[in-house]
Parts: structure tokens; C-alpha cells; sequence
């Protein structure tokens, strides 16, 4: 049997400075939980306690593709990681042209074949 | 600028084989600004070489400095303190706070601080220290990861001071101290959505967060041996991508939480 300690995890944003709205090694409940609404701290990085919950808001006024994962490398490695797709329809605006992406792509995968190393991990 | 990370004589490439089998393993050392020493006495690692040297501050009497502090770590927890002063906490990941005075101060990995100290101590050498929490995390010189704080720089002598005992607390800086300059309240938010943090033994240890499968309408649920939850990258095919290609059915491997216009309100949670 694993025993996988409830241990606190730093928590990081792409894209956003988020406010942090409630942080405790407690059990939440949307219904009776206390949640700072008025200037709360707001930085990109915030702990989340082990046996607790993290709260945290941000605004959508950035498209794009954002990454939050736990800041703990090996833990991004194992996959520790979402990504808010914001603003899908007007993301592509943000970018001069689209190009860049499939000529990246293609010298992509016309290098995998010949290189030496595979994906071992979640490649975050 | 101050950097607060850790260190390995193996590469993080060798050492991810022991992290992907649950347990991270251990860093034998830290580092300020990309220095420090280590006593390879003991060790039978013929890449453990010594001969390192402290990184050094020089200050003058009187004076005032700002040191902008961040957690490079792979896998560490800092409680940093300086022998002999106290400091203001100015700023929090860039954003501008209004200052509060301690003596030591929580620095999750990837956080950054900016701090004054005012060189008030009575003239000699001090420990800069990177207090390295045992409690969050194993490391092979977690009483050693210092710097030295000179106020004649032409002394080469080791600081003799007493500083601050480490404690057993993996999280933040207190809430109530960190009061943003500029004012800003969140007011009305549109929806909120709760994430719970998990794991998974698949072909290794993977976490997973958004597995309560809480997806929008075009998240695209296919068949893999992935657990929802848990993001592995596809380098071939990158999000932005297949919005350029007009692939917007997010397989679940990407764990896209796609969102709209409204106040979004997030919680992640470990139960």
C-alpha cells in the first residue's frame, strides 16, 4: 500500500495574477466557507495546504492557452497540471499570424525521428 | 536579485527516474545566487567535487537594500532570515504590497519577495540564510544553505552569529499581511468550480487535478489509458495549435478547462 502524505503544493498561473480568496488546512464547503472578497492578496503563485483547499479568482480579460500546474517539478513532470483555454474564439486575433506554429511543428517532427531522447514525462 | 534553489550532483534527467516511482528523492545541497559549499568528505561521488565558496553581501552602515528573493527550488521549502536584522516585506510576485516588518519570511517554490534591510546591526559578518523546511522536503545540507552578510568586505573570516531556528510550516506568508498598494476587490463573480487534487499509479506516479470530470461541452472524451486529470503534453501538437487548425475538442490528455467571459472563481482542493 502507497502512502501519499497529504502535503502542501505550490500552485502557479500562466496568464493571470490571481487573487487569493481563502487558503486553510480545512475542509471546504462552498456553502459556510469564508472567502475574502475585498483587495485579497494577488500574486501567481499560491500554496495549496495538504488535508485543505486553495480559493482563488481571476478576471478573463487575457485570451489565450494558460497553464497552471504545481510549481514542485517533479510533480508537473507526473502531470500536475490543468490549462484554462480563455477567450477561445479571440485567441488566434492575439497572435501577428499562425505560421510560426507549423513551421515550429514541422521541424518538430522532422526532428523526433533522429533524436536520441523520448517524452518520459508530462513535458510541462 | 537573490536566488533560493537546490541542488543535485546528478542531473535532474537521472534523478527524475527516482521521482517518477512516487517518492522524490533527495537534492544534496542548496544554493544563493548559484553558490555554496559542500563537504565532499564523506561522499564516494566522484562528481562531488568541494571547493565551492559562499555567495557574499557587502553592506554599508546606514544604508537601506532591496533584495528581490525567488524560489528556484525542484523541490524546496525556504524560511529566509538574515542573522542580526529584521526587513520590510515590499512585494509579492511583482505585485506591490503595502509593507509589513519581520524577521523571517515563507517562500514556496516559484514565489518571489521583495524585502528592504536596513544595514542597523551592530558592524561585523552575518548569515544570510535560506532556511530549508525538513518538514516539506529532504535535503542532504539543509542547516548549510547560507550566504554571508559582510559589512567590511575585506573581512574573509565565517560569521560566528546565531540566527533563526527553522520551522515545520510548508505554506505562505499569513493572508492578512499580504495587502495589495493598489486596491482591487473581486465583486461579482459568474460561476465558480472546484478541482480536486489526486493521483494515480499508472505506467509511473502521476497527480491529477480536474479529474471530477466537471468539462465543458468541448472538452473531447476518448479512449486512452490516461487518467482524466492528469496533463501529459503532445510537443507535435501544441493547444494553440489546434486552435489554429480548428481542433477545438480538447482529448482528455490536455485537461482543458475552457472558459468564457465572467468573473471565474477557482478552488482546488485535496481531500
Amino acid at each position: 500500500m502507497l502512502i501519499i502524505p497529504r502535503i502542501t503544493h505550490p500552485i502557479h498561473m500562466h496568464g493571470h495574477d490571481f487573487w487569493v480568496i481563502g487558503q486553510a488546512a480545512a475542509k471546504f464547503d462552498a456553502s459556510t466557507t469564508v472567502l475574502n472578497l475585498t483587495n485579497p492578496p494577488r500574486r501567481d503563485t499560491a500554496s495549496l495546504p495538504g488535508n485543505g483547499y486553495l480559493a482563488i479568482a481571476f478576471q478573463i480579460d487575457n485570451p489565450g492557452s494558460w497553464i497552471m500546474h504545481c510549481h514542485i517539478a517533479w510533480h508537473a513532470s507526473q502531470g500536475f497540471a490543468l490549462q484554462f483555454v480563455e477567450s477561445e474564439d479571440e485567441i488566434l486575433s492575439t497572435f501577428a499570424e499562425d505560421t510560426t506554429f507549423q513551421d515550429t511543428c514541422s521541424a518538430w517532427n522532422a526532428y523526433i525521428p533522429i533524436q536520441a531522447y523520448e517524452q518520459d514525462d508530462s513535458g510541462i | 536579485m537573490v536566488f533560493l534553489s537546490d541542488w543535485s550532483h546528478d542531473s535532474v534527467f537521472e534523478l527524475w527516474y527516482i521521482a517518477m516511482q512516487g517518492g522524490p528523492p533527495e537534492l544534496e545541497n542548496g544554493l544563493i545566487n548559484g553558490m555554496n559549499t559542500f563537504d565532499c568528505s564523506s561522499s564516494t561521488d566522484e562528481k562531488c567535487l568541494g571547493g565551492g565558496k559562499k555567495f557574499e553581501v557587502s553592506f554599508e552602515a546606514g544604508k537601506k537594500y532591496r533584495m528581490r528573493l525567488i524560489n528556484t527550488a525542484v523541490d524546496g521549502h525556504f524560511q529566509f532570515s538574515l542573522d542580526g536584522h529584521s526587513f520590510q516585506v515590499i512585494a509579492m510576485d511583482l505585485v506591490p504590497i503595502v509593507p509589513y516588518e519581520t524577521d523571517n519570511l515563507y517562500i514556496s517554490i516559484g514565489q518571489r519577495y521583495d524585502i528592504i534591510v536596513e544595514a542597523n546591526a551592530a558592524p561585523g559578518n552575518y548569515w544570510l540564510r535560506a532556511g530549508w523546511q525538513t518538514a516539506c522536503s529532504a535535503n542532504g545540507n539543509a542547516e548549510g544553505i547560507t550566504g554571508i552578510i559582510r559589512y567590511d568586505n575585506s573581512s574573509t573570516s565565517d560569521p560566528t552569529t546565531t540566527g533563526l531556528t527553522v520551522d515545520t510550516f510548508c505554506g505562505d506568508e499569513a493572508l492578512e499581511n499580504l495587502v495589495p498598494h493598489v486596491a482591487l476587490n473581486v465583486g461579482k463573480y459568474g460561476e465558480m468550480t472546484i478541482e480536486e487534487v489526486g493521483f494515480n499509479i499508472g505506467s509511473y506516479f502521476e497527480w491529477t487535478v480536474n479529474s471530477s470530470q466537471s468539462f465543458g461541452a468541448n472538452v473531447l472524451h476518448i479512449g486512452t489509458n490516461k487518467l482524466l486529470g492528469s496533463l501529459i503534453l503532445d510537443w507535435a501538437n501544441p493547444t494553440n495549435l489546434r486552435l489554429a487548425n480548428q481542433e477545438s475538442l480538447w482529448p482528455a490528455e490536455y485537461n482543458v478547462i475552457p472558459i468564457e467571459v465572467s468573473r471565474v472563481l477557482l478552488e482546488a482542493k485535496q481531500c
